[in-house]
């Protein structure tokens, strides 16, 4: 029941994407759209009906819109939950400063103190490290207006000044939408290698077994490995939207020939697609959102069950119920763990 | 009025869908939103426009796929009023635009355009402040999605994807909102 509605969840967003496509769309879209309707009368119900719900949002009427201008202001003020020590950034410290930044005119403002005291700050410039525990989710606003959405159980520092954007991700997954800035390249390092970019939105994931795996939304970006990204002729890879590519531990970098850049980006709404994944990996994932109940396997052979499935990152219970149907597993739960034992 | 609803079906036609529905058939526009609000009380039309888009090969699809897929729907929508005999009126598609107003109900019933306002507010409510900002500066100010990107301080991808997953969150809430309200 819940797989099913994450499937129509997806449906409806896939709709609403074609929706957005067809606005302008090229030749290229309409052969692709006439072709995705004609798969399925769901599709088409779907169009329709988000199609009508686009429609009914133009129809509220003017008395009974939101202040959008507020809405706005609240939206582009950098988020309260900074922990303490983002606040203490030099610019932000200003008296005053950091409290009255709640409309768009003080933040361009702020800005402009952060040009003048850019200089400075090349001398006061040290990484800052944020880390997430298991199952917790943030969302950082760097210095450069770049956001950093943390997934779970991770950890990064980085480094801004004038000359530079240097990010780190020492453990677990990151989604980067950086800000374009020609003069300071972004460079996102991991343990498996570097990547680097100008401006772009894109995942990146360091895998608890040493491969890096990147996947791009959008724009393009630039691969490097080993970790020393100064060197040349160390292995490239340059990835555009929608590619994506692995990092590993001996430099080798592959691009995967069947990617699945939205599958990738799913965790931003606590989703976990899997598509013919091995159960070590689903057991893995699941246990990167959760530390109770967490799923431990006995005796399960690698790659040998697979499965496909969509599924809610915080319910491991889903999995679990999806396992007892297996007539050759055996599911119990012991204390806070889900024991999976194949015979 | 006749000019336009020709030119919607032919090839390289250029419409732009935003108030296709008002301009081009009121009567799809509710019976949609019935069917999404209150499946149990709207006839089920999707296999039957499922259909008639299946068959279609003429190059107006091609052209124009969207205006094409409404075309179907909304003919579909009043063959089935026809059907039900609700109307004596003889269908024409060239005049269904000035017919719409007597061949439905004249206007949503007021109860029923508040009971959606309702439901809509509520459901905006329900989305997050950066998806509801990047959704309603293009619905309701006409930006475009660069000019939405240039005041929420994002990339345009990113208004991108807030636009169309905003878009998809408000019809799954308008959906959801409707079961649980039958199913206490």
């Amino acid at each position: 029941m819940k797989v099913q509605s994450r499937i129509d969840e997806l449906l409806t967003l896939r709709a609403s994407e074609w929706f957005e496509i067809m606005k302008a769309p090229a030749p290229a879209d309409r052969t692709a759209f006439i072709a995705w309707l004609g798969e399925s009368r769901r599709h088409v119900q779907e169009f329709l009906e988000v199609a009508a719900v686009d429609e009914a949002v133009g129809g509220v009427p003017p008395a009974l819109r939101e202040n959008l201008d507020t809405l706005v202001a609240r939206v582009t003020t950098p988020p309260t939950s900074l922990p303490a020590r983002a606040r203490a950034q030099p610019w932000r410290q200003r008296p005053g400063a950091h409290r009255s930044l709640r409309t768009r005119t003080t933040w361009i403002a702020a800005a402009t103190v952060l040009l003048t005291l850019g200089a400075w700050m090349v001398m006061q410039a040290r990484f800052e490290t944020f880390s997430t525990g298991v199952g917790e989710q943030r969302t950082i606003a760097l210095a450069d207006s770049s956001v950093v959405m943390l997934n779970t159980d991770s950890q990064l520092r980085w480094r801004i000044d004038a000359e530079r954007r240097d990010v780190e991700l020492r453990r677990g997954e990151a989604i980067f939408k950086v800000m374009p800035d020609a003069q300071r390249p972004f460079r996102v390092r991991t343990p498996a290698g570097v990547v680097r970019v100008i401006g772009t939105q894109f995942n990146v994931y360091a895998r608890h077994d040493g491969i890096t795996r990147v996947s791009v939304l959008e724009g393009r970006v630039r691969l490097t490995a080993p970790g020393n990204g100064t060197v040349p002729d160390s292995g490239t890879l340059t990835l555009k939207a929608g590619e994506e590519a692995d990092i590993r531990a001996d430099g080798s970098i592959t691009l995967d020939p069947h990617p699945a850049v939205e599958q990738a980006m799913a965790w931003r709404e606590r989703r976990l697609i899997f598509n013919d994944a091995p159960l070590e990996e689903m057991a893995l994932e699941f246990n990167r959102y959760n530390r109770a109940p967490r799923l431990r396997l006995i005796n399960v052979p690698p790659q040998t069950y697979r499965f496909a499935g969509i599924f809610d990152a915080d319910d491991p219970e889903s999995l679990a119920a999806l396992l007892s149907r297996e007539s050759d597993l055996l599911v119990e739960r012991l204390g806070r763990e889900i024991v999976v034992r194949a015979p | 009025m006749t000019q336009r609803e020709s030119s919607i079906l032919s090839p390289g036609a250029t419409v732009r869908l935003r108030g296709v529905f008002d301009r081009y058939s009121p009567q799809l526009y509710r019976y949609l939103l019935r069917r999404l609000r209150r499946p149990a009380d709207a006839a089920d039309l999707t296999q039957e426009i499922f259909e008639r888009f299946l068959r279609g090969e003429g190059s107006g699809k091609v052209q124009n796929p969207q205006a094409y897929l409404f075309g179907i729907a909304a003919n579909a929508v009043v063959d089935a009023r026809l059907a039900q005999g609700r109307n004596p009126v003889t269908y024409d598609s060239r005049t269904s635009d000035a017919l719409s107003e007597t061949l439905c109900d004249p206007s949503p019933d007021p109860a029923e355009r508040l009971g959606l306002e309702q439901e809509l507010r509520t459901a905006l409510d329900q989305l997050p402040d950066v998806h509801r900002a990047a959704f309603l500066l293009t619905k309701w100010e006409g930006l475009s999605v660069k000019q939405a990107a240039a005041r929420l301080q994002l990339t345009e991808g990113s208004v991108m994807v807030y636009v169309c997953e905003a878009r998809a969150r408000l019809k799954t809430l308008l959906r959801r909102h409707q079961e649980e309200g039958a199913a206490p």
